[in-house]
């Protein structure tokens, strides 16, 4: 009698079966979950959702609050300089902890230990700080510099600056932790060859080791991204998105709105535009990234 | 003129001394092999003479410049490590011009260099490959073409074949071998822990253990000679037969070990002349006669069988000298089997005595 | 039907529901119907009945708070309303001090402008507009001067850099701002910084315009328990937090008004009598009957917001907030 394979679907059942809450969940939870949030944008859905649709009202009144666009406008900044300056700083800081210092570990638990505090304690630390009455600004005064000026948390032409400092702090000691990791990664002998050959150490990392840790630059990328998308703690404890809406910020703006508001929709349309503006950048990032490759 | 100098070399790292007190002369054109087990400081000397390593005391010359205190890449050298050390997202070319650009090295000149060390390494085709896209060998030829571009007199190069599998390794040994002969003014520093590429490439080895050179010869001397018996038991494969027991002196200096007992009058002894006192003797499987072979041989006695490992062209042998574990080989076609006796026999002149305490030849 | 809360019958008084408890005598007799004022808290308390909660304050957002000491280094009569606060507050500013304290967080200056709609327009016109939702009066001119107070407020206090509301209070008890647009709680910070009412500070109910008060607060709500030992002490503490003595006592600490309007004046401070007064007058503002949506809440709360700190005309604030009502029509 000829052995015939096993059915395909019924290889490896138990663990199949074992998978399928998860399946399950990942896809009722997460996708699920995102279709219905993006239908109900269409809706006027007050308190509760209501399937009663009135096409693209939420995205007119949405894009015309001007809150909502100052929203924007914060993430947007808040986005791009976070992402800069924490992959450089936690990228510079780790190449300095990785010149064989004396005490690495003290240095390290320094830099990672503001990442284990919550964004409301971050919030609330930064908030004094920042407080010119007693922060920065009023050491430095007593000091006799009674002409300095620092209170970005009460200008709102730079608030969200001020929650940035705060956001820095917080993140690229974690950053740092893995940058940390990825060029423990590299191989020791890249470093001799590339001093053999006389490349300075700046070149080194430029050229050849930063190239290198590509995979962990995007694993970097994506946990800054999420962070900032979700932006909403660090604002709350620190300005609560004041002076004004000056550090208003999406999520914030989908909470208000979704709870204190009970205007449902409202906060579905902000949220789906949270979701389109994901998309917008990672659709292309990851064509490039994995459509490039089988054409290459 | 020596190309390359250690004068007195001393390396700690903490309170672990590295390298101790070392000194060694390297002549010009030589091929230098550096051989010992793991942690016996032969890739850290390396190291220090490329320049990666700062040095606790001593001097180093390169051409007779004291280059104890420069870059490496002011030291006329060029380096080939173990994991090729190719940087990933350049091409070959890429690879090999790197280091001449950041040196300013005009254009043509870097084709021109570019051009010859790919004609000498055959990587012509290879050249507008990334590293990912070759082969282990391919690597390490593309490796070594970026220390020969850099025109240097002195090459370094750190268990280069170590990650390559047995015939890649076999190819490419040869392939340093004939790279040598073509640039003979060239100086080259091998590391390895492969005693066979040492054997093959070396114009001298010098066997390293804990810090210290044991011994720095040519590979005839080291086989043939060693001056210890750590030294002994490090080459040759499979390694030396060491069986214990004492000399007797005299007019005819005999070694005995219980029953047993190998004349010695014809062998060398350091000294000029043999002294009592415990030794060991090391014989090497490859220069025991068995069968109708031993009937020539100075030394002859009965052995029997205990284990045998046919190996296809020889076979090894185990079996007992003197109530000593005793291994010889035989012909690969002779047919033994355990409990057979067969007549074993050597030239004890063509052994190695080591005093028993301080394990030097005697 | 029972409750998760310890009840007693409404009509019964607690006084009167251990014959040997001593130590409550003065209540008895008392029935909290008659005493607690005004009634709607009791009412609050009230389910089916019986009483479950103690009432133990009066809370009401419609203060504005003055710092004597400011108007007197200036020699200039403390103002007695928003309109005259406004017209001194160029002299305040040029010797130098904040006109109004207010806090960054948003909650704050809506605050100030809930206070300024009742006080500004007056009762009639908000219950107009915020009862009978009549749209012509959110627009009118009444209206417009709340916008205008509100624009004024906005630039007294441009210089006010504090965040919390505490801190700002405290600009005022340390006579670096002239004055405030807070809640009755603020006057617990005066008081533990030990300033006394009418002498070195001065509260102004409704802004010292029309002045209403609302009557929200805070009470103690009692478990239901089984113990009978536990129900009795249950019943001497409900009976301790409303005598008129613990109210004085605690509501001078508190900043917040009695329960009842028949406490020993001579222990209230100024702004408690002012307070009493105008509850026992029944200047009250409405509770429960504004039934805007939270999302024209919410919406005009950014609107403020937006307002407050920015440099947006009264005028085009005005014509935002009434689109925003009437969105929620």
């Amino acid at each position: 009698m000829e052995a015939r394979p096993p059915v395909r679907l019924f290889r490896n059942l138990s663990a199949k079966i074992a998978a399928i809450p998860m399946i399950v969940t990942a896809l009722a939870v997460f996708v699920g979950g995102t279709i219905w949030t993006v239908v109900f944008s269409f809706t006027n859905s007050k308190l509760l959702p209501r399937a009663n649709f009135i096409g693209l009202d939420q995205y007119e009144r949405l894009w015309s609050t001007s809150r909502w666009l100052v929203a924007i406008e914060n993430i947007v900044i808040y986005g791009v300089l976070s992402l800069i300056f924490t992959v450089v700083i936690g990228f510079v800081l780790a190449a300095l902890m990785d010149q064989k210092i004396r005490f690495e570990d003290t240095f390290r638990t320094i830099m990672l230990y503001p990442f284990a505090l919550s964004f409301i304690v971050t919030g609330l630390v930064w908030q004094w700080i920042l407080n010119p009455e007693f922060g920065i600004q009023s050491i430095v005064r007593g000091l006799g510099f009674t002409n300095f000026s620092f209170d970005p948390l009460y200008n709102p032409d730079i608030v969200i600056y001020g929650i940035l400092i705060a956001g820095l702090w917080q993140g690229t000691g974690f950053v740092m932790a893995i940058m940390l990791a990825g060029l423990r990664g590299i191989d020791e002998d890249i470093w001799k060859a590339a001093r053999v050959d006389g490349i300075p150490a700046w070149k080194t990392y430029l050229f050849i080791v930063i190239p290198m840790m590509r995979p962990v630059f995007i694993t970097t990328l994506v946990i800054i991204a999420s962070g900032i998308v979700k932006l909403y703690d660090l604002v709350v404890a620190q300005t609560s998105g004041g002076p004004g809406n000056a550090s208003e910020v999406p999520a914030k703006y989908v909470y208000d709105y979704m709870f204190l508001g009970q205007n449902l929709g409202q906060g579905f349309a902000a949220s789906t535009m949270m979701l389109l503006s994901v998309l917008i950048v990672l659709i292309p990032w990851a064509y490039l990234e994995y459509g490039g490759r089988k054409n290459g | 003129m020596a190309s390359v100098s250690v004068r007195n070399l001393v390396l700690n790292f903490g309170d672990v001394a590295v390298l101790k007190n070392l000194d060694l002369d390297i002549e010009k054109g030589e091929f230098l092999v550096l051989l010992g087990s793991s942690g016996c400081g032969k890739s850290t000397l390396l190291n220090c003479i490329a320049g990666l390593l700062d040095v606790t005391g001593g001097q180093i010359f390169i051409k007779d410049r004291n280059v104890t205190w420069l870059e490496p890449k002011d030291r006329g050298i060029g380096m080939v490590f173990q994991s090729y050390a190719l940087y990933p997202q350049m091409n070959v070319r890429g690879n090999l011009s790197f280091g001449l650009k950041n040196a300013r090295v005009p254009a043509d000149e870097i084709e021109r260099r570019i051009n010859r060390a790919a004609g000498i390494l055959h990587i012509e085709p290879l050249l507008d490959r990334k590293p990912a896209q070759l082969s282990g060998g391919q690597r390490q030829r593309v490796a070594i073409g970026r220390a020969l571009v850099r025109d240097v007199d002195v090459f370094l190069f750190d268990e280069p074949l170590s990650n390559l599998d047995a015939k890649l390794r076999a190819e490419l040994r040869v392939e340093i071998k004939r790279l040598h002969q073509q640039l003979e003014d060239t100086t080259m520093i091998y590391v390895t822990h492969d005693q066979i590429e040492a054997m093959t490439l070396a114009d001298r080895i010098a066997i390293m253990r804990g810090g210290s050179i044991q011994q720095l010869a040519d590979p005839h001397t080291i086989y043939n000679k060693p001056v210890n018996k750590y030294v002994a038991g490090f080459i040759g494969s499979p390694s030396i037969n060491f069986l214990d027991g004492a000399i007797e002196a005299g007019a005819a200096p005999a070694f005995r070990a219980g029953d047993l007992v190998i004349p010695m009058t014809r062998y060398e002894f350091a000294d000029g002349a043999a002294k009592s006192g415990a030794a060991t003797l090391g014989v090497r499987p490859e220069h025991v006669m068995a069968g109708e072979f031993a009937a020539s041989q100075p030394f002859r006695k009965e052995a029997t069988v205990e284990v045998v490992e046919p190996m296809g062209a020889d076979t090894q042998v185990w079996s007992r000298l003197g109530g000593m574990e005793f291994r010889f080989r035989v012909d690969g076609q002779t047919a033994l089997r355990k409990g057979d006796t067969i007549e074993i026999g050597f030239d004890p002149a063509r052994a190695s005595l080591f005093d028993a305490k301080s394990e030097l030849r005697l | 039907m029972r409750h998760p809360v310890q009840s007693w019958p409404a009509g019964q008084g607690t006084g009167r529901s251990r014959p040997d408890d001593r130590s409550d005598g003065r209540c008895r007799g008392n029935k909290w119907k008659e005493i607690v004022f005004p009634q709607s808290l009791l009412d609050s308390c009230t389910i089916d009945g019986r009483i479950y909660c103690a009432p133990v304050n009066i809370h009401s957002p419609e203060w504005l708070w003055l710092s004597n000491k400011v108007y007197e280094d200036l020699g200039i009569p403390v103002p007695t309303n928003w309109d005259e606060f406004v017209a001194t507050a160029p002299q305040v500013e040029a010797a130098g001090k904040i006109p109004l304290a207010l806090g960054n967080q948003p909650w704050q200056s809506n605050l100030a402008f809930g206070a300024m709609q009742i006080a500004v327009a007056g009762l009639d016109n908000w219950k107009k507009v915020n009862v009978e939702k009549n749209m012509d009066v959110a627009a009118g001119a009444d209206y417009a001067k709340v916008f205008e107070a509100a624009a004024n407020a906005r630039k007294l206090a441009a210089k006010s850099t504090v965040q919390d509301w505490n801190q700002a209070t405290n600009l005022v008890i340390t006579d670096q701002a002239a004055g405030q647009i807070m809640g009755d709680w603020a006057q617990g910070e005066f008081q533990v910084a030990g300033e006394v009412a009418g002498k070195d500070y001065t509260c102004l109910p409704g802004l010292g315009l029309n002045a209403y008060l609302s009557t929200g607060g805070d009470a103690f709500y009692f478990p239901k328990v089984d113990n009978a030992d536990t129900v009795a002490v249950q019943k001497r503490l409900a009976a301790l937090l409303v005598a008129p003595e613990t109210q004085v006592a605690f509501n001078l600490k508190k900043g917040s008004l009695p329960i009842r309007g028949d406490v020993d004046l001579s222990a209230a401070n100024d702004c408690m009598k002012k307070g009493l007064e105008l509850l026992a007058a029944g200047n009250i503002v409405p509770s429960g009957d504004q039934v805007w949506s939270p999302d024209v809440q919410t919406q005009a709360g950014d609107l403020m917001v937006e307002f407050w700190k920015s440099d947006m005309p009264a005028e085009e604030a005005h014509k935002k907030w009434v689109e925003i009502l009437k969105s929620g029509l």
